[in-house]
């Protein structure tokens, strides 16, 4: 199988890390959970981001989505991946917010039993903060510039791990090397970012 | 934080790692701040690798605690949803269209001198109209055999109708509840 650009390469492994995940979640293990929304919330939030323009709307439905993610998760049966989901719940949530912020009946894609539901989930978290928002726009800048400044060969293996989403296999292959190899530049890699990245957050 | 334990978790987030490893790593990230805080960080750079924009989303909110806000019976997962019909809109359509549909049998089979539409045609043009006098003797020549025909009487009343209103009024021709009782009062 084609891998694809979001990272999900049909690897049964790919899938297992979630599913892991969401198995301690339904066990009640609430911090397995944290660890899927740290996972997800940007690519939610890039999804979220296609419906609505205002910053602190796009991170209220975010927050919305994981909430209602959660709170069925007991019901979440596996027959899909999680991220598919999750994605589901949050193009939903969107629409559903967009609905009832125009105060206007909903045109389609909405299947809500009580609309009403929508407006007693309260403002979670100020998110409109700008300095919210310079920190991720400075963060990610942070980070594109230690892809930049990475080794040849450590830079190659998490891009084509990250952006081409290749599994560890594909990218030994193409950089004739071993998969032990391509697991320690990728970690490599994300250590060297991640480095810097924590060095702003000690400043 | 073990250097081996940190590449295990690289290997997760990429799903590369073994059953064990993965169990080994998720029971650390329970009590380890700094394996979360990785984590973290690695979402982050796929994030941007992938061109996805960050979320400044920072710690996750109490779970168990915004979920009870939530009512049991919400509906959250299904995209592809029903279209929502207003219950009045929908009964009021239905009663609408049942009345409509029950004037127009009704008109049709009670409209006296009712042409069996077996034999006649669904529509003629004006060429095919026949007049026919009370006695029934024509009035005019059919140009074809197969034709409705108008009582001429009826015919006569319509001009009557209409001469009369021509004659007592001038305001536009009133509701026919009216004109009956015009008629009536006419007739006493």
């Amino acid at each position: 199988m084609l891998p694809t650009r979001s990272g999900q390469t049909g690897s049964t492994l790919a899938v297992d890390t979630d599913a892991e995940l969401v198995r301690r979640v339904q066990d009640g293990d609430t911090r397995a959970f944290d660890m899927l929304f740290d996972r997800y919330k940007h690519r939610i939030h890039s999804l979220v981001s296609r419906f609505v323009d205002t910053h602190e709307d796009i991170e209220e439905i975010v927050q919305e989505s994981f909430i209602k993610a959660y709170k069925a998760m007991p019901r979440f049966r596996g027959d899909s991946q999680f991220y598919t989901w999750l994605y589901r719940i949050a193009a939903n949530t969107a629409k559903n917010y967009l609905a009832s912020r125009s105060r206007r009946p909903a045109t389609s894609d909405i299947d809500i039993v009580d609309d009403a539901a929508v407006n007693e989930i309260p403002n979670l978290h100020e998110t409109d903060n700008p300095e919210n928002i310079l920190e991720s726009h400075e963060l990610e800048q942070i980070i594109k510039r230690a892809i930049q400044e990475l080794e040849p060969e450590l830079k190659s293996a998490v891009t084509l791990r990250e952006y081409a989403g290749l599994s560890y296999e594909q990218i030994a292959e193409i950089m004739d090397c071993p998969v032990g190899t391509v697991r320690s530049r990728i970690f490599r890699a994300r250590e060297a970012i991640a480095t810097k990245m924590r060095a702003r957050e000690g400043n | 934080m073990a250097q081996a334990l940190q590449e295990s978790l690289s290997a997760c987030m990429d799903g590369e790692a073994q059953n064990n490893e993965l169990r080994r790593v998720l029971d650390e990230a329970n009590s380890s701040d700094e394996l979360r805080r990785n984590w973290r960080c690695y979402s982050a750079i796929s994030a941007v690798l992938r061109g996805e924009k960050l979320s400044s989303l920072e710690d996750p909110p109490k779970w168990k605690e915004e979920a009870a806000r939530i009512p049991d019976d919400y509906n959250i997962v299904a995209l592809q949803g029903r279209r929502r019909v207003n219950r009045k809109t929908a009964v009021g359509s239905v009663s609408v269209l049942a009345l409509a549909a029950t004037l127009v049998i009704g008109v049709f089979f009670l409209m006296p001198d009712r042409p069996d539409s077996a034999n006649q045609p669904l529509a003629v043009s004006d060429d095919q109209v026949n007049l026919v006098s009370p006695s029934g003797g024509d009035v005019q020549s059919p140009r074809t055999s197969n034709v409705i025909s108008i009582p001429s009487d009826i015919q006569q009343k319509q001009l009557q109708y209409l001469f009369e209103y021509d004659l007592y009024n001038s305001s536009p021709i009133p509701h026919p509840q009216v004109t009956s009782r015009k008629a009536s009062l006419t007739a006493e």
